[in-house]
C-alpha cells in the first residue's frame, strides 16, 4: 500500500491555501492550471517534506506540476 | 534597567514601482499584493548611502526626544553595506552628532536578525557598563547591492533606517531572547564576487517557515508568557509569504501580525523597528515580540513589555 494518495496531496494543496477549498481537483492538471502560484509551491514542498520526510530538490521543483507527479515522487522516495 | 525609551525612522524619498516590472519578469496575477507584498520601493538616490541615512534618523530621533548629542553614552550601528568599509559607521555618525568623547562606538555586522540581536548587546553592555544613554542605528540601503536584473531580489528590498534610544527610563523592557545560527546554509543568501546579492528563494523560505514559529513560542516561553498574551508580533518583513505563513504556523489573526512594507520594501535591519516606531505610541500594545530572520542563516527572537504591565520575570 502506498504511502500517500492523490488525496493526501490535494490536501496539502488546500493546507497551504494554494488551491480553493473545495472544489474537483483534477489530478493531473499542472498545478499552474489549477491557479497554483510559485511561491505557493514552496508551501506545498514544505508541507510535503514535513510530513513525508521526502525532499523535493531544486532542479525537480518546476518537473513536480501535477497531484499525480507529487504524489508518485512521495511514493517513490525511499 | 535599559530598555527601549523612543525609536525614529526614515525612508529614502523616491519610489520605484514594480507594478512597472511585472510583465517583463512575467509575474503571475496578484503576486505583487498577495505574495511579496512590495508594491513599490524606497529606492536611495546616489548621494544617500547607509550612513547619510542613518545620521537622518539619529537626528529625526534627537529633535523628536529633544536630546543633546552630549548625552550619548553608546553608539550601536547595524549595517552590512557601510559604503565606505573603513572606519566604522558609528565613529563617523558620533563625529557628526558631536557626541562627547566618553561614547562607546562599534558597528555590528548583521542582517535581517540584527536589530534583535543590537538590542540584546546593548542592553548587556550599557548594563554591564554603567551607561545611561545609547543609540542603535540601522541602515542597510540594499539598493546599492541588487542586480536589477535578479527576478528573486529585484523586487523586494527597500532603502531606510532608524535610530533607537536605550535610556534607564524606557517605555519598554527587553526580556530575554533567542540567538540562533545555521551557518552551514550561509550560501543561500550572501553576496557575490561582484558584491551583489544573491539568494535561494525557496530556501531561504523553508528556513524562515521551519524556524522561526518555534523560536517564537521559545521566545514567550521563556518570558513567562503564553502566545495569547501576546498584542503584536513584529516579525521582519522579509515579504508578505513569508510573514503570512509565519502567521499561520503560530495560528495568529493579521491584526496581530503587521506587515507593513507593501510601500517600501524589506528594508533589512530597519524593518522591525520601523513598526515598533509606530507601536509605542499604540496604548494598547503592552506585549510585543521581535523576530528577526535572514542571512547567516541567522534568526533571533525577543520580547518587550510596556512598563508598567507586570511580566513573570522583571528584573527591576
Amino acid at each position: 500500500m502506498s504511502k500517500c494518495s492523490h488525496s493526501d496531496v490535494i490536501d496539502i494543496l488546500r493546507e497551504a491555501e494554494a488551491v480553493p477549498g473545495d472544489g474537483e481537483i483534477p489530478v493531473t492538471a499542472s498545478l499552474k492550471e489549477l491557479g497554483v502560484q510559485s511561491l505557493d509551491k514552496f508551501n506545498v514542498f514544505l508541507l510535503v517534506e514535513e510530513k513525508y520526510g521526502v525532499v523535493v530538490l531544486d532542479d525537480q521543483f518546476q518537473e513536480l506540476d501535477t497531484v499525480e507527479k507529487i504524489t508518485e515522487h512521495i511514493n517513490e522516495a525511499d | 534597567m535599559i530598555g527601549i525609551r523612543a525609536v525614529a525612522g526614515v525612508l529614502a524619498d523616491h519610489r520605484a514601482s514594480n507594478r512597472d516590472r511585472e510583465e517583463e519578469f512575467e509575474l503571475e496575477p496578484t503576486v505583487l499584493s498577495d505574495k511579496l507584498g512590495v508594491v513599490e520601493r524606497a529606492v536611495a538616490s546616489e548621494d544617500e548611502d547607509a550612513f547619510s541615512l542613518g545620521l537622518m534618523a539619529a537626528r529625526r530621533l534627537l529633535e523628536r526626544e529633544a536630546l543633546d548629542a552630549a548625552g550619548i553614552d553608546a553608539v550601536i550601528f547595524v549595517t552590512q553595506t557601510p559604503g565606505q568599509a573603513i572606519p566604522h559607521l558609528s565613529a563617523r555618525l558620533h563625529g557628526a552628532l558631536e557626541a562627547a568623547q566618553a561614547c562607546a562606538c562599534f558597528d555590528l555586522s548583521l542582517g535581517c536578525s540584527g536589530y534583535v540581536y543590537a538590542l540584546g548587546v546593548a542592553k548587556a553592555f550599557m548594563e554591564a557598563n554603567g551607561l545611561k544613554c545609547g543609540l542603535i542605528v540601522t541602515s542597510d540601503p540594499y539598493s546599492k547591492i541588487i542586480n536589477a536584473a535578479d527576478k528573486n531580489t529585484a523586487l523586494l528590498f527597500g532603502d531606510g533606517a532608524t535610530a533607537t534610544l536605550l535610556t534607564d527610563d524606557p517605555v519598554f523592557r527587553i526580556g530575554t531572547s533567542t540567538f540562533n545560527t545555521r551557518g552551514v546554509d550561509h550560501q543561500h543568501l550572501q553576496t557575490s564576487e561582484s558584491g551583489q546579492l544573491e539568494m535561494n528563494g525557496r530556501a531561504v523560505f523553508t528556513f524562515c517557515a521551519q524556524v522561526v514559529p518555534g523560536d517564537i513560542r521559545d521566545v514567550v516561553e521563556k518570558n513567562g508568557l503564553s502566545l495569547e498574551e501576546i498584542d503584536r508580533f513584529v516579525l521582519h518583513q522579509g515579504s508578505k509569504f513569508i510573514v503570512d505563513t509565519i502567521r499561520m504556523r503560530l495560528r495568529q489573526p493579521e491584526s496581530k501580525v503587521p506587515f507593513l512594507a507593501a510601500n517600501y520594501g524589506n528594508t533589512v535591519s530597519s524593518s522591525i523597528p520601523l513598526i515598533l516606531e509606530q507601536e509605542i505610541e499604540n496604548s494598547e500594545v503592552d506585549c510585543l515580540v521581535l523576530s528577526g530572520f535572514g542571512l547567516g542563516l541567522s534568526w533571533a527572537s525577543t520580547v518587550l513589555t510596556r512598563v508598567g504591565t507586570p511580566t513573570t520575570t522583571d528584573d527591576e
